[in-house]
């Protein structure tokens, strides 16, 4: 066959990198309006700010082959949360499987004024030792205040496999050793 | 402390040092995401049909033969659908798009060849599908997509150090000459061919499989076929006349090797556009090519040359011109 004939063809288009993806209708605005309040969901999984933008982009992403779908519905943020959360809770095989935040503070005495920020911090920091599944139950149901039937429902699980976890999730907390040092101290 | 303080803590952290992205920085990342998700799904797709066609076509050939069971091959990474190593080259690059879009690569300063392969999938089901591509502007080669052709472009070809564009074209052939035009999708991988020690080749089985397949090929009163069998890592030629003239895919070259390596063939010096590499399949299935460029003028004096590259055993090669007025031509 000529060359010329497969040329006519091939010289119709341009580069492949140079070709954006369409948003289906609505997308851009949510994410633009919305991205804000999910990304500080994401952040009280992950500790990381830049791991909680990709989580939530990979969020969306999946959000995307649906989302005329989920558009259609009245508010395609409970969906968007449930991809986010569920992502987070099945996602440990990756790239976060090592993720562990450390205790690299230096171990000083604070004056009595910044004593409960400290300890928060420590609070904070014992939060993100829980097992994803845990930390993911406790950020529902304490940052996002969900009720346990909605954060039940968020996971597909039980009200009872929440309780369960929640209460779980408080005694790691509370015998979590760098509290207890606190305590001590 | 308590719950409370546990609340406390968790939007403490939230509103502290928070770094959102811009819009149009998270949305060109979200594509992306898109992007790679569609690639998985394709690559996945690409996989299961690969994995089906070999069990349907290889599974009563190996049936019928019985031949003796091949050593286990080395562990190789599986990137984005495309084998780490294949063919005799490491990965270089690899792609997905639709029909109207190309491929973009760069190949590294003083590299060997280069070979790509090509899949395709159109969104209505053609009998064929025929695929061209051109190299830094110049036509290279068209192909099959049912047959999944490795085609290799030769260092001189690739422009070291540079970048270039694999233009694509794919139509339905199914009208013989007439090319209809088509829209679907393409992956397509290139490969940086590296030397045989460089190679992740599998093991060398206890009994090698015995050559001879092509012994006894006969084509026509007046096509001869030539043969050449080396061992190992040796240079073999073969010189022969035309006695009539030929337009295009004028030799048929036949291959088979015991074990692992390279043959790299040239006629009148020119490399012939097959990848040349060999595994331990290659004993036991053979290789047939023709080459689409190479013409032959009345009384033109023809030289093939092989030359084995880290081959360990034996190899053959038959070979079959075909000149107007032969049979087969």
């Amino acid at each position: 066959l000529p060359a010329a004939e497969w040329y006519s063809l091939a010289d119709r288009s341009p580069l492949a990198e140079e070709t954006p993806l369409t948003a289906p209708p609505g997308f851009e605005e949510f994410v633009t309006l919305r991205s804000s309040r999910l990304l500080r969901a994401a952040y009280q999984l992950t500790h990381d700010w830049a791991q909680a933008e990709d989580l939530l982009q990979t969020a969306y992403a999946k959000a995307w082959r649906v989302w005329s779908r989920l558009s259609a519905e009245a508010d395609p943020e409970p969906y968007l949360r449930k991809i986010m959360f569920n992502t987070y809770v099945t996602w440990w095989r990756r790239r976060w499987h090592g993720e562990e935040p450390t205790d690299s503070l230096p171990d000083q005495r604070h004056p009595d004024e910044y004593n409960r920020s400290h300890d928060r911090d420590q609070l904070w920091r014992a939060l993100g030792r829980l097992p994803r599944r845990q930390r993911a139950i406790v950020v529902l149901r304490f940052f996002e205040d969900m009720t346990e039937a909605q954060v039940a429902d968020v996971l597909d699980c039980s009200v009872g496999t929440v309780k369960s976890q929640i209460s779980r999730a408080l005694a790691k907390l509370r015998l979590d050793p760098s509290l207890l040092e606190e305590v001590a101290r | 402390m308590n719950v409370d303080d546990l609340v406390r803590a968790m939007h403490e952290h939230a509103d502290r040092d928070a770094v959102p992205a811009p819009r149009q920085a998270r949305i060109r990342s979200i594509e992306r995401k898109v992007r790679a998700a569609r690639r998985r799904r394709l690559m996945a797709a690409s996989g299961a049909i690969a994995v089906v066609v070999a069990l349907v076509l290889g599974l009563p050939h190996a049936l019928s033969r019985q031949a003796a069971p091949l050593p286990a091959t080395t562990p190789i990474k599986i990137i984005n659908g495309y084998p780490e190593y294949a063919r005799g080259g490491h990965l270089l690059t690899n792609a997905i798009g639709t029909f109207d879009q190309h491929l973009k690569m760069t190949v590294p300063a003083q590299t060997a060849d280069v070979v790509v392969v090509v899949n395709c999938r159109p969104d209505v089901a053609v009998r064929r599908l025929a695929w061209f591509f051109d190299v830094a502007g110049k036509p290279f080669f068209t192909g099959d997509c049912a047959r999944g052709d490795w085609v290799r472009v030769p260092a001189a070809a690739a422009l070291n150090g540079t970048s270039f564009t694999v233009k694509f074209a794919f139509a339905s052939a199914d009208s013989g000459s007439h090319l209809e035009r088509l829209d679907g999708t393409w992956s397509a991988a290139a490969y940086v061919m590296v030397p045989p020690s460089a190679y992740p080749f599998p093991p060398r089985p206890r009994h090698l499989p015995d050559l001879g397949l092509f012994t006894g090929l006969y084509m026509g009163p007046d096509t001869p076929v030539k043969y050449l069998r080396g061992t190992g890592d040796e240079t073999m030629s073969y010189t022969f006349k035309a006695y009539g003239a030929c337009h295009w895919q004028c030799l048929t070259v036949l291959t088979s090797a015991q074990t692992p390596g390279f043959l790299h063939i040239k006629i009148n010096g020119v490399p012939y556009r097959d990848d040349g590499f060999y595994d331990y399949t290659a004993a036991v299935e053979g290789r047939e090519n023709r080459d689409a460029e190479l013409a032959i003028v009345k009384m033109q004096q023809v030289t093939v040359t092989v030359t084995a590259e880290g081959m360990t055993g034996q190899w053959e090669a038959a070979f079959v011109p075909y000149i107007v007025g032969s049979s087969g031509g």
